[in-house]
């Protein structure tokens, strides 16, 4: 093997056995050695230490991200929970380069109450340490048909929220 | 950049346009969306102001509210601005939709005449209180005055 290859065997096989255990160190400084990589199938391949450390921090961000999301999820359920009696359908979707939360409620005159409760809701997300890489708007709709509201809709719709 | 002198007074010359609407009630959805931009140029003028690296037009939509959401000195300005970035919204593009299966969404069954000028009255004259108490002694620009001048017939100060 030359020098600077670092061998990880990622699991045992039935043909080979694990050489050593204990934790395996991946050094930023040493970024540009190539790094063995033995996968069940035996299908070796290698890629830079550098790679794999930047491909770790993405799984991290990644794991990080889908807790906020479900964070966010509970939140806005409890939201809608509380003003289920003024709204009618309430979607999370990708609008530019956010997410929308949307809203659409159950009477055509425009509605000062949901309007401060989406406020307050969206400030508080956005000033929740919890939610930081989070990025929301809130947007309600007076009642309409669903060709209407679906124009708000870049699909895909994330979720809907029902009953 | 435009200067918070340009975004004021942009914001004068739409509370003006306001006025020339609201001779016209069927307008109602420009009236909103005109509130809006005036809303819109004076938060850019506090943002001059308040952000250290604002430096230049906020820009985007996006970019903007990120930047009003993390400063708590403008919570007071949020809670006015986003009901009229949210109702311009409404005025401006659910009324595009009409198909003959579809129910159309009509702004004048939206927003009657009264919670109009109550909302532009509430969320515009709101952020400009707002706002010129975080704009820098006599840099204003009299947009408060401007407000309660200029659309006094139409927001009925007089008669609250």
């Amino acid at each position: 093997m030359p020098d600077g290859t670092i061998m990880i065997e990622v699991l045992q096989t039935e043909k080979n056995t694990v050489v050593s255990s204990g934790p395996v160190r991946l050094k930023w400084s040493e970024k540009d050695r190539t790094v063995v990589i033995e996968p069940e199938d035996d299908d070796k391949y290698t890629m830079k230490v550098e790679e794999i450390i930047q491909t770790c921090n993405i799984k991290q961000q990644r794991s990080e991200y889908e807790y906020q999301f479900a964070t966010l999820k509970n939140i806005l359920g409890n939201w809608i929970h509380q003003q289920k009696d003024k709204i009618d359908k309430s979607f999370v979707t990708v609008r530019d380069t956010r997410l929308l939360f949307l809203v659409i409620s159950k009477n055509i005159e425009y509605d000062d109450a949901i309007e401060d409760e989406l406020t307050k809701l969206d400030w508080g997300i956005a000033n929740t340490p919890l939610l930081k890489d989070i990025s929301l708007s809130v947007q309600s709709l007076p009642q309409c048909d669903n060709v209407v509201y679906e124009s708000f809709l870049s699909p895909p719709v994330i979720l809907e929220y029902t009953g | 950049m435009a200067s918070p002198q340009a975004h004021l007074e942009k914001a004068k010359h739409n509370i003006r346009t306001i006025v020339l609407l609201s001779g016209d009630m069927t307008k109602k959805d420009w009236i909103v969306t005109v509130a809006f931009y005036a809303g819109l140029h004076i938060v850019d003028a506090v943002l001059y102001h308040t952000q250290t690296n604002y430096g230049k037009h906020g820009g985007s939509h996006d970019n903007r509210e990120k930047i009003i959401k993390q400063d708590s000195r403008l919570k007071k300005i949020w809670d006015c601005y986003r009901p009229l970035h949210s109702n311009s919204i409404i005025a401006r593009y659910l009324q595009g939709y009409k198909t003959p299966a579809t129910k159309a969404v009509d702004f004048e069954k939206v927003m009657s005449d009264e919670k109009l000028i109550a909302f532009v009255k509430e969320r515009l004259g709101g952020l400009i209180n707002s706002a010129i108490k975080l704009m820098p002694a006599g840099q204003d620009l009299g947009i408060k005055e401007t407000f309660q001048t200029e659309l006094e017939d139409f927001l009925g100060f007089n008669n609250s």
